[in-house]
């Protein structure tokens, strides 16, 4: 199970004088479902391009299956599958058509495409619209049919990059199940996306990039373990005096403590018994309080720490 | 050879756009050939024309010696109206107008504004008298500026084409035998039109599909080679040019009943090559192009500009000669030539060699264009 599968190595890559990829490091091993989440533009797609030949870069190294990669590694291609961003099939074929094609770009055994199209177009729940062009197609099946050419060959390796942009709830579960589902199936997986609740609900590790650079790495937990919050606590508060708001911010482990569009937010680094303590603190000075949550951190609160921006922003 | 296979389904659908070009393009060949009567044929270059002598000079009168020779000559009133009835009335089908001050112009060696004719729009033998003009006056006006009298000038230029119009007469005479209709001429000379723009508009949407970066992009994932890919799609539209210029000359032999004497075959040869031109340039239009649309439009600029400055809607004969100067830079202008060639339509003296020759320039053209069409698309295949 520890075999590495992917082994980048100080990839730069630029465009004129934009640095698209800044000494980039990732190993992904067998059996992984890796996430590699960044906003939009901190490089995942040139990252995914990089890896798989389709742009050359200007430094560092790519090695897939234990061999480098190039355009012309088809032992490594022949075990790859990609699903890209953009939704690449022919307008002019049908789903089945279009899976046919790509499977039989890897299959030349006519029975074996065959078995292998139809398991496809059942993988992916598009029984019902074999003969539909992709034009008929809502988003959401569209999405499925580009996921459909992508695994039709039954890759050991497979590459997502942002499978779910623009589909709706319903296809979205589908598609994650199926990721997972290959997953289980022995499928080794990468996944892009800038949706942290889609890459920690199916990943088991995760880099974190911006701007061209990897900023954090580790699973769901460890990512969270690395930053200082562990706790957000909002409490609905109409008036406020500033004393105790501050007094609030001398609590034990609480580093943040403000008062902001009628709620006042409480920011915690570990401890036990963080809410019951900011309760009592309102409750003995007569505060009126509305609603109140308390929240863990996402893992948009590790990328809010290490960048200073939230990885909603840019969406 | 899947690649090929897909090649040729995308083929399918794009194909009915192309339908348009093909359905005009028949439909003006099968005009043309009702039109055209079957037994008149291109050699028979007598001409039923009047010439005014507005100049009255011992230098027209030269002239209208010349032109009168081998033509039926009629004379009419010195008067608009008398001239356009007659034309009107096919009396004559040319009227041949020397303006004064014929002879002081091309003494200078000037050989703009010497004549205001008139041709009837519904014979196309006008086009033996315009060249017949042209070269007197070209001749001429040569003569004068190297330094011959006027009158010297006349003389030489009398004897040369003497010579020349007998010597074409002859082989026109000849070439009687070949029954190269008027219809068969038309058709091979239309085709450009159609095998250019049907390829364009089939070919080019299939090629910018195959290679549309997704899709491309997903294909190179793959482990079938680079090479192979090129291979297929190359071959595909080769078939397809093949196929569509096949059923082109079939069409346009069986139209004329199936004749093929030695000038058939080689105006069909010559169709051949120009199938293999217009595929050179539907490969470089599909890498220039960004979209479907462009394509259209690409097609209509390309197919149309270059048939109307080519000749292949109207007569070379009838093109000017700055423009003319200019086709020549374009390959349609060599295939028509060689066609009114065959044909027996132009001052182009009809032997393998000629003909060797303008196919020559014609596969020069196809290589050029193929090694663009190459450098372009690598050029594409670098700038990712
Ligand atoms: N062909 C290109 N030429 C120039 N710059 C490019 C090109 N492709 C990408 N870039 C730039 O490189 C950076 C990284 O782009 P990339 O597409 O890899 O980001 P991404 O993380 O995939 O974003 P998204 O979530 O929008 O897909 C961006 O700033 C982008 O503008
Ligand atoms: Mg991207």
């Amino acid at each position: 199970m520890e075999n590495v599968v992917v082994k980048i190595e100080n990839l730069v890559k630029k465009y004129k004088e934009l640095t698209a990829l800044d000494h980039l490091n990732l190993e992904i091993k067998e059996g992984e479902v890796f996430g590699l989440l960044g906003p939009n533009g901190s490089g995942k797609t040139t990252t995914i391009s990089c890896l798989l030949s389709l742009l050359s870069f200007d430094e560092g190294s790519v090695e897939v299956f234990g061999k480098e990669m190039t355009p012309v590694n088809y032992e490594a291609k022949k075990q790859i599958g990609i699903i890209m961003q953009n939704v690449a099939v022919f307008e002019e074929l049908t789903v089945y058509e279009n899976i046919d094609y790509f499977c039989g770009l890897y299959i030349k055994d006519k029975a074996l495409k065959k078995q292998y199209v139809e398991e496809a177009i059942e993988f992916v729940g598009l029984g019902d619209f074999k003969k539909f062009h992709p034009k008929k197609l809502s988003g959401g099946l569209l999405r499925r049919l580009n996921i459909a050419c992508g695994i039709a060959h039954k890759p050991k390796l497979i590459i997502l990059d942002e499978p779910t942009v623009a589909v709706d709830p319903q296809s979205r579960n589908k598609i994650l199940e199926g990721i997972v589902e290959l997953n289980k199936q022995g499928a080794t997986i990468i996944y892009t996306s800038h949706y942290m609740e889609e890459v920690e609900q199916i990943c088991t590790r995760i880099a974190i990039m911006d701007k061209g650079k990897k900023i954090a790495e580790g699973t769901t937990d460890q990512l969270k373990r690395m930053i200082k919050n562990t706790e957000t606590i909002e409490i609905e508060v109409k008036e406020i005096s500033d004393e105790i708001i501050s007094e609030a911010g001398k609590l034990p482990h609480v580093y943040e403590a403000l008062h902001n569009d009628g709620k006042l937010i409480i920011r915690c680094s570990g401890g036990k018994h963080n809410l019951i303590r900011v309760l009592d603190l309102l409750q003995n000075n007569n505060v009126n309080f509305g609603r109140v949550y308390s929240e863990l951190p996402t893992l948009n609160d590790v990328f809010l720490e290490i960048t200073g921006t939230a990885l909603r922003d840019s969406e | 050879m899947q690649v090929l296979n897909v090649f040729f389904k995308v083929l399918k659908k794009k194909f009915p756009s192309a339908l348009a070009y093909i359905i005009v393009f028949f439909s003006i060949a099968i005009a043309m050939a009702n039109m055209g009567g079957t037994t008149e044929s291109f050699e028979d270059t007598r001409v039923t024309l009047s010439v005014i002598d507005r100049d009255k000079t011992e230098t027209s009168k030269a002239f209208v010696d010349y032109i009168s020779k081998n033509n039926k000559v009629v004379s009419i009133e010195d008067d608009e109206r008398a001239i356009t009835d007659s034309i009107y009335n096919e009396v004559v089908s040319y009227v041949v107008v020397i303006n004064e001050g014929y002879e002081s112009k091309i003494s200078t060696g000037e050989t703009e504004g010497l004549f205001s004719n008139y041709k009837s729009p519904k014979s196309s033998k006008g086009v033996f008298i315009d060249g017949k003009i042209d070269l007197y006056t070209k001749t001429l006006s040569a003569y004068i500026l190297n330094g011959n009298t006027t009158d010297e000038a006349v003389k030489k230029t009398s004897e040369t084409l003497g010579d020349e119009v007998e010597v074409k007469l002859e082989s026109f005479k000849k070439d009687k035998s070949s029954e190269f209709s008027e219809s068969f001429a038309f058709y091979f000379q239309y085709l450009p039109y159609g095998i250019l723009s049907v390829l364009i508009t089939a070919l080019s949407p299939v090629l910018l599909t195959l290679n549309k970066k997704e899709i491309k992009d997903r294909t190179n994932c793959s482990c079938i080679k680079f090479s192979s890919q090129t291979a297929q799609m190359i071959l595909g539209s080769f078939i397809f040019a093949i196929v569509l210029w096949a059923v082109f000359a079939f069409a346009g032999v069986m139209m004329n009943d199936g004749a093929l004497s030695e000038r058939h075959l080689l105006a069909v040869l010559n169709s051949f090559v120009f199938a293999l031109i217009s595929l050179a340039i539907a490969l470089i239009v599909s890498n220039l192009a960004k979209t479907q649309e462009s394509v259209g439009m690409l097609a209509n600029i390309v197919g149309l500009g270059m048939s109307f400055l080519c000749g292949v809607f109207v007569p070379q004969s009838l093109l000017g000669e700055g423009v003319l100067n200019v086709a020549r830079i374009l390959p349609a202008y060599w295939y028509v030539r060689a066609n009114d060639m065959l044909a027996g339509i132009n001052n182009d003296v009809y032997s393998i060699g000629n003909f060797m020759k303008f196919l020559g320039i014609e596969i020069a053209f196809a290589v050029v264009l193929f090694v663009v069409a190459i450098v372009i698309s690598r050029m594409k295949k670098r700038a990712y």
